[in-house]
């Protein structure tokens, strides 16, 4: 992976509170948000491999439950930026409450 | 995006249905989370005689009939000895195949082996097969579970029998371009996510994440499940990646390659696999284009190099100012072309040149 020359390196790791976990519509909310960013957004949970933030299919194989730590790893433009949007998504539980 | 697994705990190769052998855990239970890190065993003899050059605490050991007869024919002190230094190496499983499992457990060779197991806590597995059937099987299944593995963002396709991984940022058509495929008679294998593992020699097979098997997303159809829409020759569940092509949108696409004639490759799992750069643009009928790049492809495998040969007509018009022979191509590389190292083994230029027109005639000739 070659560094981009304007962009940067970001991650950070959040903990899904939502009591259905990051089921498929909340996965949906995610893939869009991190498409609305051009860097390259992992995402890695628990038990499976990194997948693409911006593929449903992968993140919905992520499958995180309540209280998985989820690892957002960002690469290129406004990289900071698109992994503290996410975690936010993530720790508001996606905008389902608690 | 990568993350080989190159470790199998004991418990996991006890458990593992694939591996066709029920083994029993005889001693040294408490070690079944210890970690086989090699996929090939070792049969240890020689370091039953304390010589221990090359054992590897995480291959696994095997002692069949000839193992065990020595041990046999040592007193019972310089048996378990023996065994006990065997042990002392850190192991990460014993594995005791029918010859020595015949000799039942009161065998003071056995309850030696299963003392010094239980002390070392290194798991005595017991095989109901002859070492022969058990190592095959072991070596089976550890190039399984023990193969360099890598996930990939991407869409694995086969389009007539070539496996074609799509690449590219999101949003730019690979699942659509797979659906195009399937719709003409091809087969999807992943997307998506693509799991890629390493085959010996030089070979990468990309499957589906089990949960995902059969399915593609499609933006505005939302998830397709493709064998139920197509049936079951529509999918396909593995498949060896022949070509990479790299989707790229029409304004960032070099056109560098007009020609066909720079090999680019990706580089997966360490293999270099051949690379298209293919530029995407509204009305480009993409389907056709993969499935002529199979097409293609099919022809290097087979020897034939279209774009050298068609620059090997102008050589040969130049250097005799003749028309190009009819029996085929030059064998001799062009001196214009750009250095294109040997792609694959097969591939050689002497495969490719048709025979002279004499040894075609021949049978011909003689069925007059």
């Amino acid at each position: 992976m070659s560094e981009n020359a304007n962009g940067s390196r970001a991650e950070g790791q959040f903990s899904v509170v939502n009591a259905k976990g990051m089921h498929a519509r909340a996965a949906t909310q995610l893939v869009k948000l991190a498409s609305t960013f051009e860097c390259k957004i992992m995402l890695s949970g628990p038990e499976e491999e990194a997948v693409s933030a911006k593929s449903v299919m992968g993140v919905l194989l992520l499958c995180g439950a309540k209280g998985a730590i989820i690892q957002v790893v960002a690469d290129g433009e406004r990289a900071r930026e698109a992994v503290d949007a996410i975690g936010r998504l993530i720790a508001d539980g996606f905008g389902e409450g608690r | 995006m990568t993350k080989a697994q190159t470790e199998l705990t004991v418990r996991a190769l006890v458990e593992d249905e694939a591996l066709g052998i029920a083994f029993r855990v005889s001693a040294g239970a408490s070690g079944l989370d210890r970690l086989i890190r090699h996929s090939r065993i070792q049969k240890s003899g020689l370091a039953l005689a304390s010589h221990f050059h090359g054992i590897e605490s995480s291959r696994i050991q095997v002692l069949g009939l000839t193992e065990v007869s020595y041990l046999l024919s040592l007193p019972i002190g310089k048996c378990q000895q023996a065994v006990r230094h065997f042990f002392d190496r850190d192991l990460c499983c014993v594995i005791l195949t029918e010859g020595g499992g015949k000799l039942g457990e009161a065998s003071a060779a056995v309850v030696a082996l299963r003392e010094a197991a239980d002390e070392m806590e290194t798991p005595l597995l017991v095989s109901p097969e002859r070492s022969s059937r058990t190592i095959s099987a072991l070596h089976t299944l550890l190039d399984e579970r023990l193969a360099p593995r890598q996930r990939i963002h991407g869409v694995l396709v086969d389009v007539f029998e070539v496996g074609l991984l799509l690449l590219g940022s999101s949003g730019v058509g690979k699942s659509e371009v797979a659906l195009e495929l399937i719709m003409r008679g091809h087969r999807l294998v992943a997307d998506d996510v693509v799991d890629c593992v390493y085959r010996p020699p030089g070979m990468v097979f990309g499957a589906p994440a089990d949960l995902l098997r059969y399915y593609l997303e499609v933006r505005g159809l939302g998830i397709l499940n493709v064998k139920d829409l197509f049936g079951v020759t529509a999918v396909r569940e593995r498949k060896r990646i022949d070509v990479v092509v790299q989707l790229v949108e029409a304004s960032d696409h070099d056109p560098g390659d007009r020609l066909g004639l720079d090999e680019r490759t990706h580089s997966i799992l360490d293999v270099d696999v051949p690379k298209l750069l293919i530029g995407v643009r509204p009305g480009r009928d993409m389907a056709s284009i993969m499935e002529i790049a199979a097409r293609n492809e099919l022809l290097k495998q087979a020897g034939h190099h279209p774009v050298r040969d068609f620059f090997s007509r102008f050589d040969s018009s130049s250097d005799s100012e003749a028309p190009p022979a009819s029996g085929g191509p030059s064998t001799t590389p062009s001196s214009n072309l750009p250095p294109v190292g040997p792609r694959r083994d097969f591939s050689s230029r002497s495969i490719a040149t048709p025979p002279p027109e004499s040894a075609i005639s021949l049978p011909i000739k003689h069925r007059k």
